[in-house]
């Protein structure tokens, strides 16, 4: 039983990692209906993007904030390259799409930069890359690399880590800004009024192209801070974190209902939570299932997801 | 030099007719009835498993040794089980729509891989060797083109086009008496039954399957070759597989710089046709060949203009 809270504990913070993913993938999904799978790979050039700005020796915060900004305007210019053209050719093509994009995007990072993970403080891979930045990367021994708090918090025998605890904050505090901002500002408010109904937000004059780009960057530099944390928490990136993060991410953002915000983060850490329960009862070979196992009870029950709202269909 | 060559294209043709045979598959379901499952994959390794596991364990007991025989009756195994792993996840998931069907059949797809994984019988995580050689070249192209002229049969009967009117109108079909969820369930399960015929076929060519062929990346590639291919009909299937077994081979043979990064070409050119080619590659293929006997016309018209 007291093992019980400790995994229930734990779980959140995984969990956290994937509801800020999930938004990216909830809010997309509301405005254009479009499964946005490079979504997952938006991620993973995040947290690299971060490691190698801190590893030049940028404080985090800068860091942080150039890869929200630079992953944001590069989701934003795929946008604009790779689905706006596809924007009434059926649902599948911009899909396929965003399929090639993420196949395009893990292998091109894997080509730059190596498909061995990295680690604080992070290398330019041999080469001539490494011959052209090493001139420019500091002496790893002065860098100052930022850590997520390392103390306990310890009642008995349940030990929360201030780290989890801190990730999970931030979790909470981007997800409700992310709804504040939807409900209370007026660009906030046209994103909600497109992912109602498109065409009647088009006729009170919310700029179309505009709240799209907009949706697309929010999503995207939510991303990096997932990005971040992820790579603080395990000190590792790789190619390859995009693809099974995203997919896990994707199915959080189902179950707790698609285009709603507060059901990402109620989906993200229900999985978390639950992959956290099976490797601590030892069951952590049926890990990679269980997320989908959940998402389909919870689908056949309520098929619109833990916190959505049934839409009619009217003929 | 030749010899060589046809050897070593025997593996490339192999897998080129399993990926048609799948895509054929794929296409009843996603082309047909308008159902996008991305799960797929999942079907032909829960086909290729049974099959091998027909072979190996059961085939010995039974007494059967005439391969013949052997690989016609692990064909029906592999189509049955398959058929069986649909219908398991067709009956809930049929209840959902769009989106959330693919999510639900992703979902099936991921805890049938990690089922497999954990069943030791079968191999687990290092896959199921020690399968006997049955299938070929000959048999993977004779399947194949009696699935395709089976299925261009199958789509001119009454349940084909049941099958193809849900799709475009489900409403609209019920309201002339089809059964539109009796058609989905159809089409599921025969598009399933196919990619367990392809599973039986290539357990039985290499001699070896692995979970990972129920990966998600594995069904990516049947939706890609059906959807880049042009999903609406049986020829784009086979072309789009065609395309997705071609292009990586032939571009091992490019220059290094090339070789080396194969898959960021593979992703680029995938990305370049559904931009510019929506709707699949066959119909730019038509469009051309329509052109050209525009042209031909044309000319004969003012050949035949100059005549008269």
């Amino acid at each position: 039983m007291f093992d019980l809270i400790q995994y229930l504990v734990d779980g959140l913070a995984v969990g956290s990692v994937y509801a800020l993913i999930a938004l990216g993938y909830s809010m997309v999904f509301g405005v254009l209906q479009l499964v946005n799978f490079a979504h997952g790979e938006l991620f993973m050039v995040g947290a690299y993007f971060v490691m190698y700005a801190i590893s030049l020796g940028l404080p985090w915060p800068v860091a942080l904030g150039l890869g929200m900004c630079f992953v944001g305007l590069f989701a934003v210019a795929m946008e604009r390259l790779c689905y706006k053209p596809l924007r009434g050719a059926g649902k599948l093509a911009p899909l396929i799409t965003a399929v090639g994009l993420s196949l395009l995007l893990q292998n091109l990072v894997q080509a730059i930069l190596g498909p061995n993970p990295q680690s604080y403080p992070a290398r330019v891979p041999e080469g001539k890359l490494s011959q052209f930045f090493g001139q420019y990367l500091p002496d790893p021994s002065q860098l100052q690399i930022p850590h997520l708090p390392d103390g306990l918090f310890d009642w008995n025998d349940l030990v929360i880590r201030h780290r989890d605890l801190m990730i999970f904050t931030i979790a909470v505090f981007v997800t409700l800004g992310l709804e504040l901002f939807l409900r209370k500002t007026r660009p906030g408010r046209g994103i909600r009024a497109l992912a109602l109904q498109p065409n009647a937000a088009k006729l009170v004059g919310v700029p179309f192209d505009f709240t799209i780009s907009m949706t697309f960057f929010i999503g995207a530099a939510l991303a990096v801070v997932a990005g971040l944390l992820q790579g603080m928490a395990d000190n590792q990136v790789t190619p390859y974190m995009g693809i099974s993060s995203g997919l896990k991410a994707f199915a959080a953002a189902v179950l707790g209902g698609i285009g709603v915000i507060p059901g990402a983060l109620l989906g993200g850490l229900v999985l978390g939570i639950a992959e956290r329960l099976l490797v601590g009862y030892d069951l952590s070979t049926y890990k990679d299932g269980a997320a989908f196992f959940i998402l389909i009870i919870v689908l056949l029950l309520r098929p619109q997801g833990l916190l959505g709202k049934a839409r009619m269909v009217k003929v | 030099m030749m010899e060589q060559l046809l050897e070593y294209s025997i593996l490339p043709l192999t897998l080129f007719g399993i990926t048609a045979i799948q895509a054929l598959g794929l296409q009843l379901i996603l082309g047909g009835a308008g159902l996008l499952s991305l799960g797929h994959a999942a079907f032909y390794a829960v086909g290729g498993y049974s099959a091998a596991a027909f072979t190996v364990y059961a085939a010995p007991y039974l007494g059967l040794s005439q391969p013949l025989l052997l690989m016609l009756i692990s064909l029906l195994v592999g189509a049955g089980s398959a058929l069986l792993a649909g219908l398991i996840v067709a009956v809930p998931c049929l209840r959902l729509q769009g989106d959330y069907l693919a999510m639900a059949t992703l979902g099936f797809a991921e805890i049938i891989g990690t089922a497999l994984k954990n069943i030791d019988a079968v191999g687990g995580t290092r896959g199921f060797t020690g399968i006997p050689k049955l299938s070929s070249l000959p048999w993977v192209f004779s399947v194949l083109a009696l699935v395709w002229w089976a299925l261009a049969r199958f789509n001119r009967t009454g349940l084909g086009l049941a099958i193809r009117a849900t799709r475009d109108d489900e409403i609209a079909a019920r309201s002339l008496g089809i059964n539109t969820y009796a058609t989905k369930l159809s089409a599921f399960l025969l598009g399933s039954a196919i990619a367990g015929l392809a599973g039986a076929l290539y357990v039985h060519a290499l001699q070896f399957i692995s979970p990972d062929e129920a990966d998600f990346s594995r069904s990516v590639v049947i939706v890609l070759a059906v959807v880049i291919g042009g999903m609406t009909s049986l020829f784009g299937s086979v072309l789009g597989a065609l395309i997705l077994v071609a292009v990586p081979e032939v571009l091992r043979f490019a220059p290094d710089v090339i070789r080396e990064q194969r898959m960021i070409y593979f992703a680029l050119i995938v990305i370049f046709v559904m931009l510019f080619s929506p709707k699949g590659l066959q119909s730019l293929v038509l469009r051309l060949a329509r052109r050209h006997q525009k042209n031909e016309s044309s000319s004969l018209g003012r050949k035949l203009g100059g005549a008269g």
